[in-house]
């Protein structure tokens, strides 16, 4: 039943205005990373320009785009069923609400692994433009790239639980903004900023010494797992449950 | 008549959590400087240094984002209680002057974000007195508490007249979050690119707002007009 789903999410996707998004922030990527030129920064020999390049690149798309980001697929997930009534008519239909909240939210999953795919394309195209003859640093790039996407899966879970509930558009992308603000502030402490979670995505994406993608194991397992678990467990009971009015 | 369209937006406004969010913008900001503060308290203000203009300046770095996210909100929310209702044709159908609707909406607009730096403002001279950083440069807090929303207007006019224009409002909402990003890049982005205005335009640094702030204010009015021009040659579905 899983399988039909999908294919019913998939029918609803594939026209929609997701993809949109989705090219938008590597696009973003590529354009500040080619902007950066002029800045000629005192580099020591022997550095690595791909392993400096990258931090500049991904900071700012990790900070705070990648976490509105979710919250905008999850709320452009929910539209379909919001503007037209579309709730009440799933809901008669012989479809468990379980497998349907796991449809959506494999799909926002998918929706932001493809993103950082094409992100990682994007840091590809900046470093040949500029012409850097350095030996490509695969280990650290797709531990951050993947670092990200695991990172970022208890936002999206939280933003599904939202956007699915309520109507309106713009009050669940308040709530992420309201909570992504502080992370530009938060990630300069210490004892909260590895345990932020709107701030792991900058913590998973920018290279560290840890093992479990770039973040304390503390963290990892506690606010990534563990808070994952947790709101998909919540969010997908509420759903279940509720009465739907619209 | 102007007064009766600002009166029945301000009647559709209160149901709505818009001013809640104008008011928690600013107050949030300040609030997470001031945990910041607290916390590192002796890395930050050491005596001898200009803690103004470090305070000046971190409160700028979270201010920015906050008030261009805060700007695609508000704007998105204008218009897309509008769009969501099926309320437009309605609107448009009465004897009201189509540039005089779109210009309340520019007004309420303006309005709440005012309200939202007056609060910054107030807010940014409370924290340093009870940080103990004296004394109050009134003049740089007044300049940061209300300079990035004067130099954002042209981001205003624009986020608005997407919203209008377009009724999904996630592009609306996108462009605005791309926006945001560029603000912050704004380093390597060519300055006439109404998106760098209001980081240039911090208390911190006086000695480069005029320029942003003068064609801030002159762009965003200009574009308002021109906003309310088109609105009223559109067509309605």
């Amino acid at each position: 039943m899983l399988n039909r789903v999908l294919i019913s999410e998939w029918i609803k996707v594939r026209k929609s205005l997701i993809w949109v998004p989705v090219l938008v922030g590597p696009a973003l990527a590529i354009g500040t990373g080619l902007l950066d030129v002029s800045n000629n920064h005192e580099l020591k020999p022997g550095t690595n320009l791909w392993e400096w390049m990258y931090p500049m690149l991904v900071s700012f798309y990790s900070l705070i785009f990648l976490p509105l980001l979710s919250g905008i697929f999850a709320s452009l997930l929910c539209r379909f069923e919001h503007t037209a009534g579309g709730w009440k008519q799933l809901h008669c239909l012989p479809i468990s609400r379980t497998f349907l909240y796991f449809a959506k939210l494999l799909y926002l999953i998918v929706f932001i692994g493809v993103t950082q795919v094409l992100l990682l394309a994007a840091i590809l195209v900046v470093g040949f433009s500029r012409q850097i003859d350095d030996p490509i640093p695969w280990a650290l790039l797709v531990k951050g790239i993947a670092g990200g996407w695991i990172a970022s899966i208890p936002l999206a879970a939280l933003q599904l639980s939202i956007s699915a509930v309520w109507k309106s558009f713009a009050a669940p992308f308040a709530i992420n903004a309201i909570f992504t603000i502080p992370t530009i502030a938060v990630i300069n402490s210490e004892t909260y900023g590895p345990y932020y979670p709107w701030a792991e995505p900058f913590n998973a994406m920018i290279p560290s010494g840890y093992g479990t993608f770039n973040m304390l194991p503390g963290a990892f397992y506690s606010v990534i797992v563990g808070g994952s678990l947790l709101i998909i467990g919540l969010g997908c009971w509420y759903f279940a449950r509720r009465d739907v009015h619209s | 008549m102007i007064g009766r369209i600002l009166y029945s937006d301000g009647l559709k406004l209160k149901r709505t959590f818009l001013v809640l969010l104008a008011v928690l913008g600013p107050c949030g900001v300040i609030t997470v400087n001031g945990i910041r503060y607290a916390m590192q308290y002796p890395k930050l203000v050491i005596t001898g240094d200009d803690n103004w203009g470090r305070l000046l300046g971190n409160v700028h770095l979270l201010l920015v984002p906050t008030l261009l996210l805060g700007i695609t909100l508000i704007a998105s929310l204008l218009a897309g209680m509008e769009h969501q209702g099926h309320t437009w044709e309605l609107l448009l159908a009465l004897p009201v002057s189509k540039m005089k609707l779109y210009l309340g909406k520019c007004a309420w607009l303006t309005g709440l974000l005012t309200g939202s730096s007056i609060i910054a403002a107030a807010g940014i001279a409370l924290l340093g007195y009870f940080l103990g950083i004296e004394p109050i440069p009134w003049s740089k807090v007044l300049m940061e508490g209300f300079d990035p929303f004067l130099a954002a207007l042209p981001i205003l006019a624009i986020q608005l007249y997407i919203s209008v224009m377009v009724a999904n409002q996630a592009i609306a909402i996108t462009f605005g979050v791309v926006g945001v990003i560029l603000s912050m890049s704004y380093h390597g982005l060519p300055h006439w690119l109404p998106w760098v205005y209001p980081m240039w335009t911090t208390g911190a640094d006086p000695s480069n707002v005029v320029p942003y702030l003068g064609t801030g204010v002159v762009l965003g009015i200009v574009l308002f007009l021109l906003g309310a021009a088109f609105f009223e040659k559109k067509e309605v579905k």
